[in-house]
C-alpha cells in the first residue's frame, strides 16, 4: 500500500515532468506488490513515449507489446479499461498467445495496466509488471487508480496551463520521442515501398526477429548499416 | 403573515443527505448543468423558499440563468432582467449578499424588478455570490413568496449550497482546459513523429542526413506557409515532395 501523504508529496515536490513521473514510478516499485512501473503516453497508431520506466524488464516488455500489438498496455490503450493478468503462464497465455511467452522469457509472471485519462481523453498507461504470478490485492489494485491520477495530473502540471511551453517537454527530448526510430520508419516507407504504419510494423516485426529493441535496430538503419529492402 | 424559519426547523437528516449526495456527484463525471439544477431544487426543499434559481456571469460580465427550480415564464422573466438591475445584479457586481424584502410596495433601486416580482407573486428576494477567492463567478438567487425573516443560520446554509455550486462550475472549468492540455501533449506527439517520419523519407529517398532533410522539411514550409507538421504528414503519404521542386533552392 502507499504510504499516507504521498499524493500532497508529490503533487508540491518540484521539478521536471520526468523526473515527477520517475518519483511516481519507484513509489509504485516500493510500495505495492509490482516488480517494475512505466508511465507511457499514448501517441497515434501504435505510438507510445515512455516518460518513465523503472528498469530495462519494464523497458523490454513495452517494446514487445509495441512490436506484438499484444499486452495490457495495447488493450488500455484500445479501450481505455485497466486491463490486469495475474498469471502470464496460465489464462495470459490464452489472452495474449504471443506476448505473455516473451513476457515470461523476460522473467514477467503478472502484468498490468491502468488507464491515465483526463476527461475523456486517454493521455497514457501505467504499467506494471510483477516477476512472480498471483493476485494484486485489491488495496493495491486502488492505489493504482489513485497513481494514474496523479499521473495524469503531473504530466499536464505547467505554470500556465495551455502554454505552448506546457509541452516544451515532449517535443525537446530526442531520446524520449524516439526520434530515430520514426526516422526509420520514414527510411522504410521508401526502402519497402509502403506506408507509415506498414513500414513501423516491418521494423517492429525485424527487430522482433533479430531479438533485438527497436530502437537498437532503427539505429542501424538510420546510420546505413542495415538495410531491410536487402 | 410572517414566516420564520430556521435551522432549527430544517430536516437536518435531509440536509447531510443532500451534501453528500452532491459531494458523490462531485467525484465522478457530473453534467454541471444537472448538478446546478438539483442545487436549486435542493434549496427549494430544504430551505422553504419558493424557487430558486442560479445565474452565471460570462466573460464579458453579462449574467445568465444556468439552472433554476421551475422553468414558470414568470420566474424566467425575472432572471432575464436581472441582467441589467436586480439583487443578482448587484450581488454579482458587489460580491456580497443583497437582499430585498416586500417588493409589492415597489423599491427605488430596482423599480422594474420590483414591479415584475411583485407582479409574479413574490416578496422576498436574496441573491447570494458564487465566489472564488476574490472572485464571484454568479450567484444563487432565492424567492419567498410571503415576507420572510431569514436568519443568519439559513443563509449560511445558503451560501454552503452556493459554495457547492461553485465548486461544481470551477471543477469544470479546469476540467475542461486540463483536456484541452492533454489533447494538445498528445497532439505535439504526434507532430513530432509524423516530422521525424518526413525527415526518414527525404533522406533515405534523396540520399541526404537527417539535419539536410529537416532544413529543407522547415524551408518548405515556411515559403509555403505551412505547418511543419502538416508538410511532414503530406511528404510521408506521398503528397507532397519538398526539394524536388526547382524553386527550393536546395543545394543537394
Amino acid at each position: 500500500m502507499l504510504p499516507t501523504g504521498w499524493p500532497e508529496q508529490l503533487l508540491t515536490a518540484g521539478g521536471t515532468v520526468t523526473a515527477r513521473v520517475a518519483r511516481l514510478c519507484e513509489l509504485c516499485v516500493s510500495s505495492l506488490d509490482v516488480s517494475g512501473a512505466s508511465v507511457q503516453l499514448i501517441a497515434a497508431g501504435p505510438h507510445r513515449m515512455t516518460v518513465h520506466a523503472t528498469d530495462r524488464t519494464t523497458d523490454q516488455l513495452d517494446d514487445l507489446q509495441v512490436e506484438l500489438g499484444e499486452g495490457p498496455g495495447v488493450d488500455v490503450a484500445r479501450s481505455a479499461a485497466p486491463s490486469l493478468e495475474d498469471d502470464l503462464n496460465d489464462s495470459g497465455a490464452i489472452r495474449w498467445p504471443w506476448f505473455s511467452p516473451a513476457a515470461v522469457r523476460l522473467g514477467a509472471g503478472a502484468a498490468y495496466g491502468w488507464p491515465v485519462q483526463v476527461g475523456a481523453t486517454s493521455l497514457g498507461v501505467l504499467g506494471f509488471y510483477r516477476r512472480r504470478s498471483g493476485t494484486l490485492s485489491n488495496a493495491d489494485r486502488s492505489d493504482a487508480v489513485a497513481v494514474a491520477d496523479a499521473a495524469a495530473i503531473v504530466l499536464l502540471d505547467a505554470p500556465e496551463i495551455g502554454s505552448p511551453d506546457a509541452l516544451a517537454w515532449v517535443i525537446a527530448d530526442e531520446s524520449r520521442c524516439r526520434a530515430e526510430v520514426h526516422q526509420a520508419t520514414g527510411m522504410l516507407t521508401i526502402q519497402l515501398h509502403v506506408d507509415a504504419l506498414d513500414a513501423f510494423a516491418r521494423l517492429c516485426a525485424a527487430a522482433y526477429a533479430d531479438g533485438r529493441s527497436i530502437a537498437e535496430l532503427s539505429h542501424d538503419i538510420v546510420t546505413r548499416r542495415i538495410r531491410l529492402d536487402a | 403573515m410572517r414566516v420564520a424559519w430556521k435551522i432549527g426547523d430544517m430536516d437536518t437528516e435531509r440536509l447531510a443527505t443532500t451534501f453528500v449526495e452532491l459531494a458523490d456527484s462531485l467525484v465522478d463525471d457530473y453534467d454541471v448543468i444537472d448538478l446546478l439544477h438539483l442545487l436549486t431544487e435542493r434549496c427549494v426543499e430544504l430551505l422553504q423558499v419558493n424557487a430558486a434559481g442560479i445565474v452565471l456571469g460570462d466573460p464579458r460580465g453579462r449574467l445568465h440563468l444556468a439552472a433554476s427550480s421551475n422553468e414558470q415564464i414568470r420566474l424566467l422573466e425575472l432572471f432575464e432582467l436581472q441582467t441589467d438591475e436586480g439583487p443578482c445584479h448587484d450581488c454579482y457586481v458587489e460580491g456580497r449578499p443583497i437582499s430585498a424584502e416586500r417588493l409589492s410596495a415597489g423599491s427605488h433601486r430596482w423599480p422594474r424588478f420590483a414591479a415584475a416580482a411583485g407582479a409574479a407573486g413574490y416578496e422576498t428576494v436574496h441573491a447570494l455570490p458564487l465566489r472564488w477567492r476574490d472572485n464571484t463567478i454568479g450567484a444563487l438567487n432565492l424567492f419567498w413568496a410571503q415576507p420572510a425573516d431569514v436568519l443568519d443560520d439559513d443563509l449560511r446554509v445558503a451560501q454552503a449550497l452556493a459554495d457547492v455550486s461553485t465548486i461544481a462550475i470551477l471543477q469544470e472549468r479546469v476540467s475542461s482546459s486540463r483536456e484541452t492540455l492533454a489533447t494538445q501533449l498528445q497532439s505535439a506527439l504526434n507532430s513530432r513523429i509524423v516530422i521525424e517520419q518526413a525527415k526518414g523519407v527525404l533522406a533515405e529517398r534523396d540520399g541526404i542526413d537527417m539535419g539536410t532533410a529537416f532544413d529543407r522539411l522547415r524551408r518548405t514550409a515556411r515559403s509555403s506557409n505551412r505547418r511543419l507538421a502538416d508538410l511532414a504528414a503530406d511528404v510521408v503519404e506521398g503528397r507532397d515532395d519538398p526539394g524536388h521542386s526547382p524553386s527550393s533552392g536546395d543545394p543537394s
